[in-house]
């Protein structure tokens, strides 16, 4: 008798948990519709970035994130003058390790928005993975970010 | 030491003659066979009746001179008789023999000093823990109502008591807490599971004893009790299915009366373990898990343990030299933007690749207690070593940051070295009133390393000091307050890095927004001083019912990631940036315990609620950090706080064959920021949830010890209550079974212990586990075998 009523007020106990508030803890939902995953680029041609953003009340800020996926492979990282290279390194002396980061405010009150972006890829961005990342936050400050891989070749990979 | 005792004690007693004038007292100190003070005891002396305390002692005063019998009594023991001539005072020490008579668990409790008996603490012993052994000491204790785990995979935990966890919870070790990164969301607790002989769940603020950072609550275990007297030693096998864990532990100890050593050794190794899924969804990517195992998630342990004592009438010291070495793996997916390629099958399950954690944990220590009629005073001295390495292959985004010469792969190295000396008088003056004083010093410091900054090198030293008194106003009443001062000196070291300088520069950054991502902290000195206090009341108005109340105001120092860190920690996946002019954050408290036990029942209800007025917490700045990898900036900042909450258990035993065993517990807590005035659930907060296990309990074979056959399930409540940037987590039901059978081999007992945890196989998420954010379930089905033998 005494364990049916502890369960009793158990179950009650367990179900008030679960109570909303006012708040919101929706981040913005976001869609990268270009570059595909895995596209590639040439360097020196424009990167087309289109993401649809949407969120359950105000859109507030939105950030670009492009950086190399060079973690632990072999490749140098960055412009590196180094007194230590050969002559066959001596071309790849000016090839970087491209990154960029382009952020920008949504317009006022909006809940859905298209960003869309033509960004100039280097001249002498080095050849590899890179990621793709896009960041947007809603006006209470949840964040959602989505992240894709394409690539950065060189014409004569054509 | 001995003489001054001896002096104050004969100043206070030609005091209390002087005052009671032909009247004398009897003071005595009650003790065990291993010469531990024994509460609980009866004792009828003429027409006066008492009962000794938590330490073991009574005092008899105002007694006019005459002959008095006395007898002392409880339960096991033989009863314990002499009589007095009361001419004087006199000052027994009296030791009980066991009865030879072998009877069920008495639990006896108080083996340790505790000054403020009003908090709601739960006891559990070593041979609950083997039947609950879960991978680590921590998730062992996990059924306790109150007391949840915040899980690194299956390799090591954390203890959060009453949803609150990292710095605001305290572990102590054999008196001196224990300190390692307990900042970190991925750094576990480091102590042999095989080891505890008594873990202690102290819910509530304690920090009158245990200081600064006691605000949650305290796991306090023992592994110093003298063993018994002669060789003993046992033998532990155990093996886990779901993540092909094999391990042991063997013991051996021996007491010759006056010396005794004790020593343990155990070993664990385990391989990648198993969860209920073939893929998790990260960051909109669908990452396969193959073959249904959790990759690199393996690790081993080993632990090793020595302790020398020396026991006399009325002292005894012990030495003790201990360490714990862990290494387990992370997952690959873990660590910056996942990687389909990092996360297939290597062949191999058992090995441990990069990126990995080892840690290192060594503690010397020693503890002294002195046992007099009228006095216990205990003294405990220790240094701890926690070396703690993640290694991670070296990857950089700054252009001219190169691999280092010398362990290129060593991410971050933290070696943290702490000294401890706390020591402590209670001091019981009449049967109504003892007063307990105490002193408590640290100093630790911190030195980094690795090729990746994440905590900068600090100092740290603290002093406190403490008073308390308990007044047994009547049999059913009696009060505890205390009051203790804490001063604290923080300092830290600035670190600057170049090479994301650069990179800032290199990104056409302007030369300010540089400086700011690469001082990654800043010279930092500061002093902190603070007050804490308790009330608190002890009402029992039957013998089978007890009220405990108690109100009071602690505090924390806050630590030095969140005075000075800046920068993307991996462990929370966030760009984190200290506040160095941080107060430090004090709470005041109200909690209640109603408990009511007989022979059979046990039953305990315990509400609470705290109120921060400066709770420091990761507030989302709404900016974004242009370090790659990262969101927006996480700013440490202060805001007022309120959590409350209750926990519930019921225990009935002795009922035909059965054990019934239901704890739950429920909170609710929420924090209000500066500027809006919108409140935001606390992070981390475990949700409702009740634990119900139903044993049937054999016949007693062989005269000897019963059989044991459980069924439990625990109910998980959803957690939609979270705040902002932190997942909701849906409710479980899992279900677990154990059979427990005592055997005796020639002279020597033995037990097979055979538990099975989520035996549906289920797949659900833990709230507060490290890999939360990785959608990553918990465990699947394990079956454990643990063989124990005591010889």
């Amino acid at each position: 008798m005494k364990i049916k009523n502890i369960f009793l007020i158990a179950t009650l106990l367990i179900y008030m948990a679960c109570s909303d508030d006012n708040v919101d803890t929706e981040p913005p939902e976001i869609e990268i519709v270009k570059p595909i995953e895995y596209d590639s680029v040439i360097k020196g041609d424009t990167l087309f970035v289109e993401a649809n953003v949407w969120d359950n009340e105000y859109l507030n800020s939105w950030k670009i994130d492009i950086h190399d996926n060079f973690d632990g492979h072999t490749h140098k990282n960055g412009s590196l003058k180094n007194s230590d290279q050969n002559i066959d390194e001596a071309e790849n002396d000016e090839l970087i390790a491209w990154n960029l980061i382009l952020e920008d405010s949504f317009p006022k009150d909006k809940s859905k928005y298209q960003i869309k972006k033509q960004i100039k890829v280097p001249e002498n961005a080095e050849e590899g993975e890179y990621h793709l990342g896009v960041f947007a936050s809603d006006k209470w400050g949840n964040v959602n970010q989505v992240f894709i891989s394409f690539y950065i070749i060189s014409k004569s990979d054509d | 030491m001995r003489t001054t005792i001896i002096i104050t004690l004969i100043i206070i007693t030609g005091i209390t003659e002087a005052i009671s004038a032909q009247n004398f007292h009897i003071a005595a100190l009650i003790t065990d066979e291993h010469n531990s003070p024994m509460p609980g005891c009866h004792v009828k002396a003429g027409e006066y009746h008492v009962v000794s305390d938590n330490n073991g002692r009574f005092i008899i005063n105002n007694i006019p001179a005459q002959s008095i019998d006395i007898t002392i009594s409880f339960i096991g023991y033989h009863q314990w008789d002499t009589t007095l001539i009361v001419d004087r005072n006199h000052h027994l020490r009296v030791e009980m023999i066991p009865d030879d008579i072998e009877l069920e668990e008495v639990s006896i409790r108080g083996h340790t000093l505790n000054s403020t008996p009003s908090l709601s603490r739960d006891m559990i012993n070593q041979e609950q823990i083997l039947r609950n052994l879960s991978g680590n000491l921590v998730r062992s204790l996990e059924r306790e109502a109150g007391f949840n785990t915040m899980d690194i995979g299956a390799a090591a935990s954390k203890p959060v008591i009453r949803g609150m966890g990292f710095n605001r919870v305290v572990v102590v070790h054999d008196g001196i807490k224990q300190e390692g990164q307990q900042w970190g969301a991925d750094h576990g607790l480091e102590i042999d599971p095989f080891l505890t002989e008594e873990a202690e769940i102290i819910k509530g603020a304690a920090s009158i004893e245990y200081g600064s950072e006691a605000i949650g609550g305290v796991l306090n275990l023992t592994s110093n009790r003298p063993p018994p007297l002669g060789a003993e030693g046992s033998i532990t096998l155990t093996g886990s299915s779901v993540n092909d864990a094999i391990g042991g532990s063997l013991a051996f100890n021996k007491n010759s009366g006056s010396l005794f050593f004790k020593t343990r050794a155990s070993a664990m190794d385990f391989a990648d373990y198993r969860i209920p899924t073939e893929s998790i969804t990260y960051l909109s990517r669908e990452i396969p898990i193959e073959k249904k195992r959790l990759k690199n998630s393996a690790g081993n342990e080993q632990n090793l343990y020595l302790q020398g004592g020396i026991i006399e009438s009325n002292w005894r010291s012990s030495l003790t030299a201990s360490g714990v070495w862990q290494k387990a793996g992370f997952f690959p997916g873990a660590h910056g933007v996942p990687d389909i390629s990092r996360v297939t099958h290597d062949g191999d399950h058992r090995n441990i690749e990069k990126p990995y954690q080892n840690v290192e944990h060594l503690r010397l220590a020693s503890n002294t207690v002195v046992q007099t009629p009228h006095s216990i005073i205990t003294t405990d001295i220790g240094y701890q070593q926690n070396h703690r390495q993640e290694w991670a292959e070296f990857h950089t985004h700054f252009a001219n940051q190169q691999k280092p010469e010398k362990d290129p792969d060593l991410e971050l190295d933290f070696k943290l070295q702490t000294w401890s000396f706390n020591s402590k008088w209670n001091f019981r003056l009449t049967s109504q009133h003892s007063f307990t004083g105490g002193v408590q010093l640290q100093y630790q410091k911190n030195e980094s390393q690795g090729y990746g900054f994440l905590l900068p090198d600090f100092s740290r030293s603290t002093q406190g000091a403490y008073l308390s008194h308990n007044f047994e106003i009547s049999r059913k009443l009696s009060i505890n307050s205390g009051v203790r001062y804490d001063n604290a000196k923080v300092d830290i070291e600035g670190f600057f890095d170049p090479h994301l300088y650069q990179y800032m520069i290199n990104s056409n950054k302007e030369s300010e927004e540089a400086l700011f991502y690469a001082q990654r902290a800043s010279d930092t000195n500061r002093d902190f001083g603070n007050f804490s206090y308790l009330a608190g009341l002890e009402y029992k108005p039957t013998n089978n019912l007890t009220f405990l109340i108690n109100t009071g105001k602690s505090f924390r120092v806050p630590t030095p990631n969140e005075l000075g860190s800046n920068g993307i920690h991996h462990g929370s996946f966030r760009h984190e940036s200290g506040n160095k002019d941080l107060s430090a954050e004090t709470g005041y408290y109200l909690d209640a315990n109603a408990v009511y036990t007989n022979n059979q029942r046990h039953i305990a209800v315990s509400p609470y609620i705290y109120n921060f007025n400066n709770y420091i917490f990761l507030e989302p700045s709404g900016s974004w950090s242009h370090l790659p990898h990262s969101g927006q900036i996480y700013n440490y900042t202060e805001a007022k706080a309120v959590m409350y909450g209750v926990e519930a258990s019921y225990t009935e035993e002795g009922i035909d064959n059965w054990r019934v065993e239901v704890k739950g517990e429920w909170l609710y807590s929420y924090q209000k920021g500066d500027e809006s005035s919108v409140s935001w659930p606390l992070p981390f907060t475990p949700p409702a949830n009740i634990f119900t296990e139903v044993t049937y309990l054999t016949d007693n074979l062989n005269g000897k010890r019963s059989a044991e056959v459980s069924l439990n399930f625990k109910m998980v409540a959803d957690q939609n209550r979270v705040t902002r940037n932190e997942m909701t987590t849906k409710g479980y039901n899992i279900a677990g079974a154990s059979i427990m059978i005592p055997l005796t081999i020639g002279e020597n007992s033995a037990e097979i212990y055979l538990q099975g945890n989520n035996l549906l196989n289920k797949r659900f998420y833990n709230h507060i586990s490290f890999y939360r954010r990785l959608n990553i379930p918990e465990p699947g089905r394990n079956i454990q075998l643990t063989l124990n033998y005591n010889f």
